[in-house]
């Protein structure tokens, strides 16, 4: 009886050691991306971290469902080699000047406080491509911060 | 009068010389020459061909198709203005081109997909 007490309890501090830390490391992240009235269609953008040397982590996010146009987004596909499967399962419609992108991510708790930056990259048809448009540090506080061309306005928060 | 027709002939000797001397001098300037810059703007991104049909247009069994009206970026050939996506989006907002519905594995994402929405 002993033993089998022992074992279960044994048990279960295994089981909550493989799963507690999974939960733990969790960490939802809201993305607000505002996109200017720059007077052009809709835009591709790109969403993607890189550590503190620039080494590609990989892709948060694809707005724009058209992978022939991802040469546009020169910075992620230089970084990514511009296979569309970093982006599989993680792509959505492009975003159209004034309009506003809200991202739920539940991405791990690694990434934040440990020198990653996200970068954005845009692109418009008919303008000029706009390679890390933003580039900010990933950070549990949240950031916000100002575009160049394309994008007003991103911020995040956890 | 004769001494007159010399002096005009020296002259007009010596302004030809002159006149070969200068382009001469100048010959060497032309290959320093340079092509003004080309503009930073680049117009036509298609692919295909070079009517000038621009960045999202594409080729169709029917011709030479052009879709790209402003909100509608689709390839569904109607004009409800989803935009960015081939098909539909799903609920989460991504695009639903066959592709898995979960995130890459690329350690970034802790297991649930990312949603979106477009306001």
């Amino acid at each position: 009886m002993t033993t089998l007490s022992q074992v279960l309890t044994a048990s279960t501090a295994l089981a909550g050691a493989l799963v507690l830390p999974g939960l733990a490391e969790a960490r939802q992240v809201t993305l607000t991306t505002e996109l200017a009235n720059y007077g052009g269609d809709g835009a591709y953008l790109a969403f993607y971290v890189t550590d503190a040397s620039g080494k590609y982590m990989g892709s948060l996010w694809m707005s724009g469902g058209r992978s022939k146009y991802y040469r546009h987004l020169s910075g992620w596909e230089q970084a990514s080699g511009g296979d569309p499967a970093e982006v599989a399962g993680i792509t959505g419609a492009s975003v159209g000047q004034g309009q506003t992108l809200t991202l739920t991510l539940d991405l791990a708790d690694s990434l934040f406080d440990a020198g990653y930056v996200l970068h954005v990259d845009a692109a418009v048809e008919h303008m000029r491509d706009s390679p890390d448009e933003i580039a900010v540090p990933l950070t549990a506080a949240g950031v916000s911060a100002k575009g160049g061309t394309y994008i007003a306005k991103l911020s995040y928060k956890s | 009068m004769k001494t007159t027709s010399k002096a005009l002939l020296a002259a007009m000797t010596l302004l030809s010389l002159g006149l070969a001397g200068l382009a001469q001098a100048q010959a060497p300037i032309a290959p320093n020459l340079t092509a003004p810059e080309a503009p930073l703007v680049a117009v036509d991104y298609d692919e295909d061909d070079d009517e000038g049909e621009g960045w999202f247009s594409h080729r169709r069994g029917h011709g030479d198709h052009e879709d790209h009206e402003r909100g509608d970026h689709d390839d569904d050939d109607d004009d409800d203005g989803e935009g960015g996506c081939r098909g539909a989006t799903d609920a989460d907002g991504r695009c639903q081109t066959g592709q898995s519905a979960s995130p890459p594995a690329n350690g970034l994402f802790n297991g649930a997909a990312p949603k979106a929405q477009v306001n």
